[in-house]
């Protein structure tokens, strides 16, 4: 199983990405956390300032209500 | 241990946040502290030291050049001034090592991972640490303290007439909230005494009472949108996690001790709300709200049994209320906040039904932006209220004086 599967939740992410718009901060936060492996993904904040935006991403792996994946046979279940 | 002299001094011309946290954790064990500022010299502190003729002298110092000189030159005053020979010395730092505390002549020394109630324990000749425990304080009062006394008395014989008024006006009517939380009550009393046949005719009462997607529910079994029923494994994990949250709470959140932090909850998912609760007792939280999903203020009615849902808020049920209570740990605060639209008396019911301790009734909630009726909301605040008045919403609800 992997880590990313023991996630209880969501996994967030907090950067600063070099970029000119906040939609392309969105964009590529969007990229960044599709690349990381998470197709779940919420924009929470994204802040223009000088060269780029402060953007804070959140991957989620288990929404509430889903079939959680640390249920799974050798999950981290307590 | 009976109560230690102790002084405590930055041994540095500016940091002292770290001598403040433990001079204050030292005070609140009833210790005697003399918390000296910044920026003095080693002569200084031992002399201001000897006149407080302590049983400790902690000085904190980050090291920097010439910190080995400094702290060497505390020691050897503290030796010829005498001040040793009844006070212990304890050096503490974010880059102090106990081995490096000893060799530079202190008695102890205390590095970057200490906590405040470590040096305390310290103090008070204990051994180990105190890293991790489990609340054992009693759940607080948050009444404690307050009245229904006004300040300015006009204002106060206003407000006073204006609750009279609203009360006179309410005591007469009814609407469907109150009479379903009225049925409620008598459901939940002749279930607990087996009389099913009676508590059945009750909720074919109840059912009438109900409207919109929950009245559906009832009628033919068609689950809410986003709902979906609790299987049987997810049922399981709760009853295993119950017991479990017991929370140990990270010395590094001890502050929290000092204030009643509730933290909400309702992720929709009762499972995933008791993992949140796990996580928010163990992070020094006094206790936990329950959110529901909005719609549950805008249809008649609240459903029965255990529901996951898949969107915020978790839904209300009597079911789903006693779920989550079971893996709260005791000294922990609960509540269900009521002012739920049309259901406002109804979720004050089953609070209590329950176990909740607290409760939150705000009369026009839902009704100045979101369109409900404000005399319906009135007549059922005002009922909700009163009723809740009555009930046991124990420990922190003593009953307060009215003010009419």
């Amino acid at each position: 199983m992997a880590a990313r599967d023991k996630i209880l939740d969501a996994c967030d992410l907090e950067t600063f990405l070099l970029c000119k718009s906040a939609d392309e901060a969105r964009q590529l936060g969007r990229q960044l956390m599709h690349d990381m492996g998470f197709r779940d993904v919420d924009i929470v904040s994204c802040e223009m300032g000088g060269p780029g935006a402060r953007v804070r991403l959140r991957g989620y792996v288990n929404r509430p209500s889903a079939a959680y994946t640390w249920r799974l046979p050798g999950g981290a279940q307590r | 241990m009976s109560r230690a002299r102790v002084v405590v001094a930055p041994l540095d011309p500016v940091h002292d946040v770290g001598v403040k946290l433990i001079a204050r954790a030292l005070s609140d064990r009833g210790h005697e502290v003399t918390l000296l500022p910044p920026d003095l010299t080693p002569e200084e502190v031992v002399s201001r030291a000897v006149q407080a003729a302590p049983d400790f002298v902690m000085v904190g110092r980050t090291l920097s050049y010439g910190a080995a000189e400094v702290l060497s030159r505390f020691v050897d005053l503290s030796d010829s001034s005498g001040l040793r020979k009844r006070a212990k010395l304890v050096l503490g730092g974010l880059s102090v090592r106990p081995e490096m505390a000893q060799e530079l002549g202190f008695d102890a020394g205390f590095g970057p991972d200490t906590t405040p109630s470590q040096v305390a324990d310290y103090v008070e000749g204990k051994t180990g640490t105190s890293e991790r425990r489990a609340p054992d304080k009693p759940k607080p009062d948050l009444t404690s303290g307050y009245t229904y006394a006004f300040r300015d008395r006009e204002i106060g014989d206003r407000c006073t007439e204006a609750a009279k008024l609203l009360l006179r006006w309410a005591e007469s009517r009814t609407s469907p909230g109150v009479e379903r939380a009225d049925l409620r009550l008598r459901m939940a009393d002749l279930s607990e005494r087996g009389e099913a046949a009676e508590a059945e005719g009750l909720r074919r009462r109840y059912v009438a009472l109900t409207g919109g997607d929950v009245r559906r529910w009832y009628e033919t079994g068609v689950p809410v949108p986003g709902t979906r029923p609790l299987n049987e494994e997810e049922s399981l994990d709760l009853s295993n996690l119950a017991g479990k949250t017991a929370p140990e709470i990270p010395a590094s959140q001890e502050v929290l001790r000092r204030w009643n932090v509730l933290v909400q909850y309702g992720t929709g998912c009762p499972v995933m709300d008791a993992y949140h609760i796990g996580v928010s007792l163990g992070w020094g939280a006094s206790g936990v709200i329950h959110f529901d999903p909005s719609w549950g203020a805008r249809e008649e009615g609240l459903l029965e049994g255990s529901w996951s849902h898949q969107h915020d808020g978790t839904v209300i049920t009597l079911e789903n209320l006693r779920l989550l209570s079971s893996v709260l740990c005791p000294g922990i605060l609960w509540q269900v906040r009521a002012h739920r639209g049309l259901n406002t008396p109804e979720t004050v019911a089953l609070a209590h039904l329950a176990g909740a301790d607290l409760t939150k009734i705000n009369i026009v909630y839902g009704s100045l932006g979101a369109g409900t009726d404000p005399a319906r909301l009135a007549v059922d605040g005002v009922h909700a209220a009163s009723w809740g008045a009555g009930r046991s919403f124990s420990p922190c609800s003593r009953t307060l004086p009215k003010p009419w």
